[in-house]
């Protein structure tokens, strides 16, 4: 009997989870039957799926029998957290108050709004009006926003805040408590909870106040700027239902509602941004610059900080953001089953925080558990988010005898304890017996919801071989590019240095050869203790080798009258010819005439020869 | 080194230092792998992954972990509790195994069966599979290791070396001739080399592997606006697909993909880091 019913609610499952997200739109009538004269609102909502534009451009269509004031848009931004993945849709409300005075039945609307490029609309309504005074009388309490037609509630005398003589005031609520006003006129207020550092995934709950000190006021539109590290939870539904209380500032008379209260939940850590809310204030009291706008107030911009949970401690398949304090609760049936049929597991998880959207599951081979489907209640318990989400699984069995399911467990941060829990709930055993024919394929189980598509694609883990160190990378390594080019270098410079070396032995050879080089060392062998015939034999020598290597010019043949024609023909100046033959005739008489020293001849040959060196050489005399 | 006891052991001491050092590697810790590898076998697959995803967190690299990642991927890949990314999550894990140990037979067909199934699953959903070439020169030196290019390149050094001295020292002039052809071809050989070993040094330092894990990356241009379809030649860049980062900006990665260069979010890829 289970198999039938499970494939059923599979079915269902698959096709509810096969649905693409849809934009929704709904509208209400505050009431159906109403007097005549008797102001009703209309309440529009839509909301677009996430990642399309937000709704647009409300319409309302209305016969000419009924007035219309408005409409008054609140704009609303909801995240989800789905697979991991972040979601965020836009949302808005659209009020209008309507109010005829022709008895008879109206056809109200359709309410539309723009979404993208289309145009989506709720079905229209219905709304009675009967003749005045018709309908039973009720305790009127005086609600929020105040009639835009009778703003005191029932055409009753105005509230007396104005009166000259004091009215005692009642006491303030604590919520609405200010010690002193930041604006004589209006002002928002925003609170939050706790108001320390918080942890990723510990919900903040932020209320925003409005106070007016001229008279009764209604709040025109509210808006809030994007939060884009919350997950932002509205923890009232309708926060403009809650009704203008009055309150003593400093000991003046003030009227202040509520206008939000919701749970931000971090995403991240660091310094996270409030954003602002901004609402407008319409009343005669309250003078705007645009009257169709409104009065506008906005709140402080705030930030928090927020920090990660500490590693120390933390247990094995923490989420980050699994923070608060919870008890998890699991139902299994049947207990009993036959293999390939389905049993059902609903986990209640319950508490205060923020409630995972998905639980850890423990997996195991031959079970298969589908995707859940999540019921959840979430409101504010003790000023902090809480409630449960209760999580239906279909989980499907292919293995035979005596199986034990495991546990549940959420590990979580109990930021009340500063300590990590883990909530666990035993599944306890199930008896799993033979399938009814084994040949065929288990029942109800042909296309479950995210049947295996791979099956193909397995893995065996591998038992660890050990530490394994790191691929060596040689190339990083100065030496691996040194011995690339280290071994042709040395081999080229090896050569290289063996080429200078002959290139320097060949240069002493020639010079050793050369007779202008020969001619200087003569000299250069002479001291200042030679004797003239000596010197005279070396200078002389050193000259004509000089002449011969700069000049070309082979002295020791050409008579001394000839030689100086034939010196300044070779490119000799005049005076340096002049002072060769002097030195030479100088050198002969004193190798026949002063055997003694003459070291002023060397100084002179010397001089000469230096100047014979600067002289560019000419081609060799044949 | 007889005659210089002093220097023999700094030398021998330096060399057990450097040899330590090049070793050492990081204790693992046995106690969180085997409970991975006892809960992978016991198809607690969930459980395996954030095991081995803390792991890696905590910046152990290990081919064989990398290994057990992807077998834990590719389970969840084939149960009901599929989410959108596993396939190429099992596909990066499989590369950081090829990176680490490049001979992983067993890892290799793992990493092709990943590919063939993100490109039905592409086919399933109406998309072209795209299949693209690299770049010719990282081609070319993607063919070989590193360390294979150093080797040829120590080779060509080593003929270059040998035809050198034979070219320069000979005295017979068949050896000389010899001699000169073996330098010529060694120092080609020893330029061509090196430089392939050097720009695969510098892809390695200055990019970084990275793959695909979203069903599809959009690419973006360079102020982080997605790029038009049509802009490039190619599509949006597939699960599984192989990148290079080559920069990092901000959430922001710019990848080259084939001939394709463009940015993508850094959520959609997983870098392959070596330690």
């Amino acid at each position: 009997m289970t198999a039938p019913w499970l494939s059923a609610g599979l079915a269902v499952a698959a096709l509810v989870a096969a649905a693409p997200a849809r934009a929704e739109v709904s509208a209400r009538l505050s009431a159906s039957v109403v007097e005549a004269g008797q102001p009703v609102e209309l309440v529009l909502t839509a909301s677009s799926p996430a990642g399309a534009a937000a709704p647009s451009a409300p319409r309302l269509t209305l016969p000419p029998s009924l007035k219309v004031e408005g409409p008054r848009v609140m704009l609303q931004q909801e995240v989800r957290i789905s697979g991991g993945q972040i979601e965020r849709s836009v949302g808005v409300t659209v009020r209008w108050t309507l109010m005829s005075q022709v008895v008879g039945e109206h056809r109200v609307g359709p309410a539309s709004v723009m979404l993208g490029a289309r145009r989506v609309g709720a079905p229209p309504l219905t709304l009675k009006v009967v003749a005045a005074g018709t309908l039973p009388r009720v305790p009127q309490r005086r609600t929020w926003p105040l009639d835009l037609f009778d703003p005191f509630a029932g055409g009753g005398a105005a509230p007396r805040l104005f009166n000259d003589e004091p009215e005692r005031l009642p006491e303030t609520p604590p919520e609405l408590r200010v010690d002193t006003a930041p604006d004589p006129t209006a002002f928002l207020r925003l609170t939050r909870d706790p108001s320390g550092p918080l942890v990723v995934g510990e919900p903040l709950r932020v209320r925003v106040y409005a106070y007016g000190r001229r008279g009764v006021f209604r709040i025109l539109n509210i808006s809030a700027s994007a939060r884009p590290d919350f997950l932002s939870i509205p923890l009232d539904d309708d926060p403009t239902d809650d009704s203008l209380q009055r309150v003593s500032i400093d000991g003046e008379p003030w009227l202040a509602v509520a206008l939000s209260d919701t749970a931000l939940v971090p995403l991240k850590s660091g310094r996270l941004g409030l954003g602002q809310v901004t609402a407008a204030f319409d009343g005669r009291g309250y003078p705007a610059r645009d009257p169709l706008q409104g009065l506008l107030r906005s709140t402080p911009p705030l930030e928090v900080d927020v920090r990660e949970p500490p590693l120390e401690g933390r247990p094995p398949g923490y989420v980050l953001g699994d923070v608060g304090s919870f008890q998890l609760t699991a139902q299994v049936s049947p207990r009993r089953l036959r293999r390939g049929e389905s049993l059902s597991v609903v986990a209640k998880l319950e508490g205060t925080g923020n409630l995972p959207s998905h639980l850890p599951l423990p997996q195991q081979n031959g079970v298969v558990w589908l995707q859940p489907t999540v019921a959840e209640k979430l409101e504010p318990q003790d000023g902090r988010l809480g409630g449960f989400r209760a999580f239906t699984y279909i989980v499907r069995v292919d293995r035979e005898g005596e199986l034990e399911l495991g546990a549940l467990s959420l590990p979580y941060w109990d930021p009340a304890q500063r300590a990590y829990r883990v909530a666990t709930a035993p599944l306890g055993r199930v008896t799993v017996t033979p399938a009814a024919n084994p040949s065929e394929p288990p029942s109800g189980t042909a296309a479950p919801t995210g049947a295996p598509e791979h099956p193909q694609l397995r893995l065996s883990p591998r038992a660890l071989l050990g530490p394994e160190s790191p691929p060596r990378r040689y190339a990083d390594a100065p030496w691996a590019w040194l011995g690339l080019v280290a071994p042709p270098l040395l081999v080229l410079g090896a050569d290289g240095l063996r080429l200078l070396r002959g290139r320097l032995a060949q240069r002493r050879r020639r010079r050793r050869e050369d007779p202008w080089s020969r001619a200087l060392a003569s000299l250069e062998e002479l001291s200042a203790a030679s004797l003239g015939p000596e010197v005279a034999s070396a200078i002389e020598r050193a000259l004509f080798l000089g002449l011969e290597a700069r000049l070309g010019l082979a002295a020791r043949g050409i008579l001394r009258r000839d030689l100086h024609a034939a010196l300044v023909e070779r490119g000799a100046p005049t005076a340096l010819a002049k002072a060769i033959l002097t030195l030479l005739d100088a050198c002969e008489e004193r190798r026949l005439l002063a055997p003694e020293p003459a070291p002023e001849l060397v100084r002179e040959a010397h001089r000469l020869l230096s100047e014979l060196r600067q002289l560019r050489p000419a081609a060799r005399s044949v | 080194m007889r005659s210089h006891p002093r220097l023999a052991g700094l030398l021998l001491g330096l060399v057990g230092l450097l040899t330590s050092a090049w070793s050492r590697a990081a204790p693992l810790p046995v106690e969180e792998l085997e409970r991975g590898r006892q809960q992978l076998e016991q198809g607690q697959f969930e459980q395996a992954i954030a095991e081995y995803e803390r792991l890696a967190d905590r910046g152990l690299v290990h081919p064989d972990v990398s290994f057990n990642r992807a077998a834990a991927y590719l389970q969840r890949a084939s149960s009901p509790q599929a989410q959108p990314g596993d396939l190429g999550r099992a596909a990066a894990a499989l590369e950081e195994t090829l990176l680490l140990r490049p001979n992983d037979t067993e890892a290799g067909a793992a990493l092709d069966g990943v590919r063939r199934q993100i490109a039905r699953r592409l086919a399933r959903s109406e998309l072209e599979a795209q299949f693209v070439r690299p770049r010719l020169g990282r081609a070319l030196v993607g063919a070989l290791s590193e360390n294979t290019w150093l080797l040829l390149a120590a080779l060509g050094s080593l003929l270059a070396t040998l035809g050198l001295v034979l070219w320069r020292w000979s005295r017979r002039s068949t050896h000389r001739f010899a001699g000169g052809v073996l330098a010529l071809f060694g120092g080609l050989a020893l330029g061509l080399f090196g430089l392939a070993t050097a720009f695969a040094r510098h892809q390695r330092e200055h990019t970084q592997p990275a793959v695909v894990v979203a069903p599809q990356a959009q690419w973006l241009d360079a102020a982080g606006a997605p790029l038009p379809e049509g802009a490039g030649a190619l599509g949006a860049l597939p699960e599984g697909a192989a990148v290079l980062v080559l920069e990092t900006q901000g959430s922001r990665a710019k990848v080259e993909w084939g001939d394709a260069t463009a940015w993508v979010a850094l959520t959609q890829l997983r870098r392959i880091g070596l330690p």
